[in-house]
């Protein structure tokens, strides 16, 4: 039988140029290949404008979705005609779909497909004809033949009595549109030389025609050509098929190592436990090339019992970084030793193998809270050479395996570690850490700092002080308070001060509160204001009357903290100073005090001062009663300076008057400063009037970004039906962080029809960021709908990852409900709900342990791993009673394999 | 001087929003991992304006006219001054010991060498260094301008006098020869501190580094690292546009223009990977 096109296959770039047309397209329009690729569609088809189907072309090309041309509404995609004379139609009935061409970030094109139903349309309209025939057996007749819809020949054989003839007619059928892929797909590789493209062609054809591409990419394994057969790997190594594995490790003996090296790769993609074996036999026949790439591999596919197996190539000089890199992702005790043996001998790969121990250490501290028995492992075999090789490099050891490696260092409780600690204490990213674990393991920590205290960096000293601050040390006072003389360190001495909260600092104290420095000032404020001593009160009396005006500002704010009552008339009084500090200090604390007067000053002042004093009136007044306040906001919002008017409105929200809707819609509408519109339409969404939804919807499309972000969080917040349906149309915004404020939004709306629409706009989205927010959303809506709309993009390779790490932060409570659904989900979601399940480690076996009865293998697998995984005697018990009732061989096998490794 | 405190908050969106503005003005970029260092450098900048919180800074930032001045000091508290002499010596090999002379066999006598993201001066000083220690001043007119976007960096670069750590690098030898002893470190010899010309300059801002970027030889290394993809393809294509015919770009050892669209040729000088216009 000669293989025939039985469909039209086009491919165009963004503008509409084709750049593919098949040799079916060819035939039936009479237009050679090299007469169309090249131009623009519409200039060979004008009437696709008039007809509307550049409109659909346009939405596929902007939102990456798919498009099928139903014959109901579109009779024909191009005009052809019938290739014999038709009874119904003029043109040729066509069934079209348009579909993106994708690479992994951006939609570069159409694929069309073309299909021609003439016949079958008008069998089905002789059928229905023949469906009122006074015969009886002509009515049995058409109603079969309307349900077949086949080729007539096979179809018979479908039916034969022999039930051997009739499976090779279904594979016919099959095999003969496998066929006729495979052509296709080579023929599309000289065109499209993007994989990505590629790829894209192949999940179209197979989601939207009957096309066998598991057979053609069988085909296209065996053909002579090796590009082919790599291009046939990596786009296995990319699509979700479940026999696309098997088809890798096919691929493992092909006699190109470009096409081994690259399956070995898809299978490490694939996290395929079965290629295991298989991946092995590369390292043992030392095949360099290969062997890196499936050490790899093995990094990926991530099973733990493959480690000791790995332990022998640590000498191998060119298998040694990659091995160390496994050693770190799955490594155990026995793993330690050799990464540490190492290190004691050479200052080679010093970094390789700290991030090493810093991920064994992780691991275990994650997954067991055993992070010390590492550390333990690692203090038992370093030796000072060793420990030497570390600190000669550890000021060059990236932030990530730095916040790994700290708990190890500080558990080695060595005089010089604890130095080198000390400095990480100046990096904000692993401060905390840095604290922690010196307090954690430090047994001499306060006599170390404070030792430190007279190192000769200065930087040393800084970081000291704050940790001796941190952890609360009465002994160091004194010591802090020597540094507090040294410009450079008050402010840092005032912190720590603050925090230990001795009385011993007040005087010290007391005697700079007149520093020039507005920063030094407020951290000495602050130090005084946590140590709260009782000679406060008579010491402001002094500062007030000081001649020096930055010792008065400071004790009108000491005043306002405490609110000593006694000094109200003194800071009145204070208003009539030139100094503009002090006047403003001043109206930032009288607010803090009871007293009828204090309104008319406060008016006076919004009337009077200069503008930063009348923006913090403006932004004091949450803090009086709402009767007073109100009055004095109206003022406020009438202000000349935006910033004055901003901080009224943010009063405003604050005391939530009955007519504040009405204020704010008509402060908007003579606004003309961005900032006040900004801060009105978040506050509109806040006070969630749905009065409000017409006005925000005005700047839904303002040019100004940040009041469009505004107005699509504002509608986030109001619960109308009505924002929903607004806030849905930025799903499809080509602007990420308006997407992205629509993703935030639209989780408040916890309503399925919103989950669904995240949910297939987020199956085209290749941005991470977008991603992770969408998870986040879904997450935090805590829907059925959502929880099970996570599970459904682990489908998809880009995002299975993120999914499973979403899928590991339901709350445990919600676990049960979730597996209530699993009866109607892939074997691929039933994975990754069991890889996520084992992520949450506490209290998740008897959920991974119901997988074990799956009619799945591979599902059973993965539970039987995820079990082995989660390590303790609950889960080798699970697995020992599970070996008694099944009866795959294959599993059985593994589940014995697992438990001699542990000797149960 | 330095400071430590507990740093302020980013609500809602602020964090992105924020960080978009510094990469659009400035060109550095912070990515999500590095929220709470861009939190802690510019903490003291929002403070000291009564700001308590950075969602109204960033408001001030991009609104208020008083905003624009600030710019200076958040270049000045983000960008890195991390640098020290002969750092990454192939490439100022390459330019001593095979551009130069290249272009002089060529009969070029005079040369513009600009060093952009100069920080505190010591890699146009270590250009001026080696070209002086191969004679190239006595035989061509070289004119070395340097910028950067942090005044407070040419302001050191200004005085020309550095601490121990800018030498860890540098030959002993050529110690005494090119600097001074003095109380607060070692001052570079006005001879060849004189050599360069110190501008102020933001790389992202065109206008600024159009004329700039009119020379034969240009020197951007280390500070792609901090840009976004976006920002780099922007002075890149202002190099492009403006340098001369042929004309020579030196990045950093660890970065690349391979994800970048560019008209440069990538070649190998002395060893040293160089860009090179056509």
């Amino acid at each position: 039988m000669e293989d025939k096109e039985n469909y039209g296959i086009l491919t165009t770039d963004r503008n509409l140029i084709v750049t593919y047309w098949n040799s079916w397209l060819e035939e039936k329009t009479k237009i050679p290949r090299e007469n169309v690729i090249g131009k623009v569609l519409t200039e060979i088809y004008p009437d696709l404008i008039d007809r509307g189907v550049t409109k659909i072309f346009e939405e596929v090309l902007q939102n990456g979705v798919v498009r099928i041309l139903s014959t109901r509404f579109h009779k024909y995609l191009i005009p052809i005609e019938t290739s014999y004379p038709s009874r119904y139609f003029d043109k040729m009935r066509q069934r079209a779909t348009i579909a993106p061409l994708k690479t992994e970030k951006e939609v570069v094109g159409l694929i069309i497909t073309i299909e021609d139903v003439t016949q079958i349309l008008e069998e089905e309209m002789d059928l229905k004809e023949k469906l009122k025939s006074p015969d009886e057996k002509e009515r049995i007749f058409a109603l079969r033949k309307l349900s077949q819809k086949e080729d007539e020949e096979i179809v018979e054989a479908i039916s034969d009595e022999s039930w051997k003839v009739r499976k090779i007619a279904v594979e016919e059928i099959k095999k003969k549109s496998g066929k006729f892929a495979y052509e296709l797909l080579k023929r599309m590789k000289e065109e499209h030389q993007n994989l990505s493209v590629l790829n894209s062609v192949i999940q179209i054809l197979s989601s939207t025609t009957d096309m066998d591409i598991i057979y053609a990419l069988s085909q296209m394994l065996k053909d002579e050509d090796p590009d082919l057969r790599l291009y046939t790997v990596q786009i296995l190594s990319n699509i979700n098929f479940k026999e696309a594995e098997d088809l890798l490790i096919s691929a493992l003996s092909d006699n190109n190592p470009n096409v081994v090296f690259s399956a070995i790769e898809g299978l490490g993609n694939k996290k395929s436990q079965k290629a295991i074996p298989y991946l092995l036999r590369f390292l043992e026949i030392k095949d360099y090339y290969l062997g890196v790439a499936v050490l790899n591999a093995l990094k990926e596919i991530n099973d733990p019992t493959i480690i000791e197996k790995i332990h022998p190539y640590f000498e191998d000089e060119l298998f040694k970084p990659h091995v160390i890199e496994i050693l770190g992702e799955l490594g155990d005790k026995n793993s330690v030793k050799i990464l540490v043996n190492h290190l004691n001998q050479s200052p080679e790969y010093v970094e390789e193998i700290l991030t090493a121990l810093g991920n064994i250490y992780r691991r275990y501290e994650k997954m067991y809270e055993e992070g010390e028995y590492i550390a333990k492992e690692i203090k038992d075999n370093l030796k000072p050479q060793g420990l030497k090789n570390i600190l000669d490099f550890i000021f060059k050891i990236k932030e990530e395996t730095l916040k790994n490696i700290i708990p190890i260092l500080a558990y080695l409780e060595d005089p010089t570690v604890e130095r080198y600690l000390i400095k990480f204490i100046g990096n904000p990213n692993v401060r905390n850490e840095t604290i922690e674990v010196l307090i954690k393991y430090g047994k001499e920590i306060e006599d170390l700092l404070i030792e430190r205290l007279k190192d000769e960096d200065i930087e040393i000293r800084t970081l000291a002080i704050m940790a001796l601050g941190r952890i609360g040390s009465r002994k160091a006072v004194p010591y802090i308070l020597e540094q507090l003389e040294d410009e450079n360190l008050t402010i840092v001495c005032a912190g720590a001060l603050a925090k230990i909260g001795d009385r011993r600092a007040f005087e010290p104290l007391i005697k700079k509160l007149g520093h020039p420095n507005p920063y030094i000032r407020q951290s000495i404020i602050s130090a005084l204001n946590s140590i709260g001593h009782p000679e406060m009160k008579e010491k402001v009396k002094e500062l007030l009357v000081s001649d020096n005006p930055y010792e008065k500002e400071s004790a009108i704010k000491i005043i306002g903290y405490f609110g000593y009552e006694e000094y109200k008339d003194d800071l009145i009084k204070l208003l009539e100073e030139d100094n503009e500090e002090i006047r403003k200090a001043v109206y930032e604390n009288i607010v803090f005090f009871d007293d009828e007067k204090i309104v008319e000053i406060l008016e006076r002042g919004l009337e009077k001062e200069k503008r930063k004093i009348r923006e913090v009136i403006a932004r004091s007044l949450i803090y009086i009663d709402k009767e007073k306040a109100l009055p004095l906001i109206e003022i406020a919002l009438k202000d000349s300076s935006p910033w004055v008017r901003y901080y009224a409105v943010k009063s405003l929200v604050f005391h939530n008057p009955p007519h504040i809707f009405e204020l704010l819609e008509n402060l908007l509408i003579n606004e003309e400063s961005e900032l006040v519109k900004a801060i009105i339409i978040e506050s509109l969404g806040k006070i969630g009037n749905k009065k409000a939804i017409p006005i925000i919807q005005k700047f839904l499309d303002s040019n100004n970004k940040d009041l469009t972000l505004n107005a699509i969080s504002a509608l986030g917040n109001i619960d109308h039906p009505e924002t929903t349906s607004l806030l849905l149309r930025f799903l499809n915004s080509r602007d990420k962080d308006l997407k992205k404020e629509a993703i935030r939004a639209l989780k408040n709306k916890k309503d399925p029809i919103v989950i669904q629409n995240i949910l297939w706009s987020t199956i085209t989205e290749s941005d991470r960021d977008i991603i992770k927010e969408v998870l986040l959303a879904f997450l935090q809506m805590g829907l059925l709908e959502s929880y099970r709309a996570i599970l459904f993009l682990s489908l998809y390779a880009d995002k299975r990852e993120m999914a499973i790490e979403a899928l590991s932060q339901i709350p445990l409570e919600e676990i049960p409900n979730l597996l209530k659904v699993c009866d109607n989900i892939t074997n691929i979601e039933k994975k990754a709900l069991i890889l996520a399940l084992e992520r949450k480690r506490k209290g998740v076996t008897k959920y991974i342990a119901q997988f074990l009865k799956d009619d799945d293998r591979d599902v059973k697998i993965q539970a039987i791993y995820s079990l082995h995984n989660l390590g303790s005697m609950e889960e080798y018990k699970i697995l020992k009673d599970f070996l008694l009732e099944e009866r795959d061989s294959e599993v059985v096998q593994i589940v014995k394999n697992i438990l001699e490794g542990r000797g149960i | 001087m330095i400071f430590y405190q507990e740093a302020l908050d980013f609500p809602g969106n602020s964090f992105s929003l924020l960080r978009d503005l510094i990469k659009d003005k400035i060109g550095i970029y912070y990515d999500d991992s590095k929220r709470y260092i861009l939190a802690d450098k510019l903490t003291p900048l929002a403070l000291e304006r009564n700001f308590t919180n950075f969602l109204d800074y960033y408001y001030f930032l991009k609104y208020d006219p008083e905003g624009e001045e600030e710019w200076d000091k958040i270049a000045d508290v983000l960008s890195v001054q991390e640098t020290y002499f002969f750092r990454e010596y192939e490439h100022l090999k390459a330019l001593s010991e095979y551009i130069i002379p290249d272009l002089y066999e060529k009969g070029e006598r005079y040369v513009k060498i600009w060093s952009g993201a100069c920080a505190t001066g010591e890699e146009p000083l270590s250009i001026a260094i080696v070209l002086n220690e191969k004679g190239w001043f006595e035989r061509m007119r070289i004119e070395i301008y340097a910028s950067d976007i942090s005044s407070s960096a040419l302001e050191k670069a200004k005085k020309g006098v550095y601490k121990e750590r800018s030498f860890r690098n540098f030959p002993k030898d050529l110690i005494n020869k090119y600097f001074i002893k003095e109380e607060n470190g070692y001052r570079i010899v006005p001879d060849i501190h004189r050599k360069v010309i110190w501008k102020k300059a933001n790389l992202i801002n065109e206008e600024e580094i159009k004329d700039l970027s009119k020379s034969k030889i240009i020197f951007c290394r280390n500070v792609f690292i901090y840009f976004a993809d976006d920002m780099i393809q922007k002075v890149i294509k202002t190099f492009e546009d403006n340098m001369e015919n042929p004309g020579y770009l030196f990045i950093g050892v660890s970065e690349s223009l391979l994800r970048f669209s560019h008209s440069f040729d990538l070649q190998i000088i002395g060893g040293a990977f160089v860009y090179v216009k056509k």
